[in-house]
């Protein structure tokens, strides 16, 4: 039988610029490793930029920008497919007929706009000097928030009720969980 | 279909008008004086002008790109079906507001961009359900829309940002020459 495959930087950039196409056509193809290795890059690079914007101004040191990649690696492969699984188990009772796999699938590809946008930060951080981690890093990280949203949609049968709520409150963990992390 | 979009239109508006309040009062806040009633005032009537603003050119360049939706559909259901695209800025404005009276963030113009051009994806996707098929002249005019308005937020607020400051100097003096001209 011949196999399928599913374009890989297609499915990124897809579900980056129209990411209701690619939730009903890609998502089921992808391996779950993809899924899981998009998020896990985007906050690395995130978390990176943000180590690396407290290290331009001497307040951290060169360990702190490894150890926040490592953190952002740890974060994108824990708390996002978790916040999936919780969305989950809350559309569940309202007969969801998406799989748990698919949801933590669509959950963690909705962070492929802030991998571009990792992508570039690092290149403007490391060329350029500048201080990226809220122009590059929080701005790809709001992005992801309309793939959630649709991602939420198609788990609910096309309803925004539920999805508009359940998406600011994803959100909004990601921003306080990050912001907590600039902190330490 | 087209009951069915027009159905709660007066709550989307309402949602849609609280979101621009929202950005307009984070993009003027200042946290030295947090309830500085001209920055609050000033912040409502910019974020409700843009808003109607940025609303009426996605729903007049859409019919406009849209003569045979129009004519079978009418005017209207168009404008409803931005107005529902639009719904989906309130995570980017709950989270600006968040961002600004709870982390004490000064830069929110990012929740503003990001939630125009998920609007305008949502908007375009909505014709689109209405047409029966997805068109990507619509994705293309939307996005140019929002990326223009977004641009254009981004841009006047450092202008904009001044006019409270100015705004409260004339109340004083006026009320001041008032006051003069009364004793």
């Amino acid at each position: 039988m011949k196999k399928t495959k599913t374009p890989i930087f297609r499915t990124i950039i897809s579900m980056m610029i129209s990411p209701a196409t690619a939730l009903k056509s890609a998502v089921a193809g992808i391996p779950w490793f993809f899924s899981l290795g998009v998020s896990a890059l985007a906050f690395a690079f995130f978390f990176m930029q943000t180590g690396l914007d407290l290290y331009k101004t001497g307040q951290k040191g060169l360990q702190f920008v490894m150890l926040s990649a490592g953190a952002g690696i740890v974060y994108g492969i824990t708390v996002i497919p978790l916040l999936g699984a919780i969305i989950w188990v809350i559309l569940k009772l309202t007969k969801s007929d998406k799989s748990i796999g698919w949801a933590i699938s669509s959950f963690c590809l909705s962070y492929s706009g802030a991998l571009i946008y990792g992508i570039c930060g690092i290149l403007f951080s490391f060329v350029f000097g500048w201080k990226t981690s809220i122009a590059f890093g929080v701005t790809g990280v709001l992005w992801a928030t309309g793939p959630i949203i649709m991602s939420i949609r198609e788990m609910t049968g096309g309803k925004s009720t539920l999805s508009i709520p359940l998406a600011t409150i994803a959100g909004a963990v990601v921003l306080f969980t990050w912001s907590f992390f600039g902190k330490i | 279909m087209t009951e069915d979009i027009a159905k709660g239109n007066g709550w989307r508006r309402f949602f849609r008008q609280l979101c621009f309040i929202a950005f307009g009062l984070t993009a003027f806040f200042n946290p030295l004086d947090r309830f500085n009633p001209a920055n609050i005032l000033f912040g409502i009537v910019v974020g409700l002008v843009f808003g109607s603003l940025c609303k009426a050119f996605l729903s007049g360049l859409l019919r406009m790109f849209n003569p045979d939706l129009k004519a079978s559909i009418g005017r209207k259901t168009i404008s409803h079906a931005v107005e529902k695209g639009m719904t989906f800025m309130v995570p980017f404005a709950v989270m600006a507001l968040l961002a600004t009276f709870v982390m004490g963030w000064s830069i929110t113009g990012g929740f503003v961009s990001a939630g125009l051009m998920t609007a305008a994806a949502s908007a375009s996707m909505e014709i689109g359900k209405l047409k029966g098929k997805q068109a990507m002249k619509n994705t293309i005019l939307t996005s140019a829309i929002s990326w223009s308005f977004s641009t254009l937020w981004l841009y006047s607020i450092g202008f904009l940002g001044k006019m409270p400051a100015y705004i409260e100097g004339v109340v004083g003096l006026i009320s001041s020459l008032a006051g003069n001209f009364l004793k």
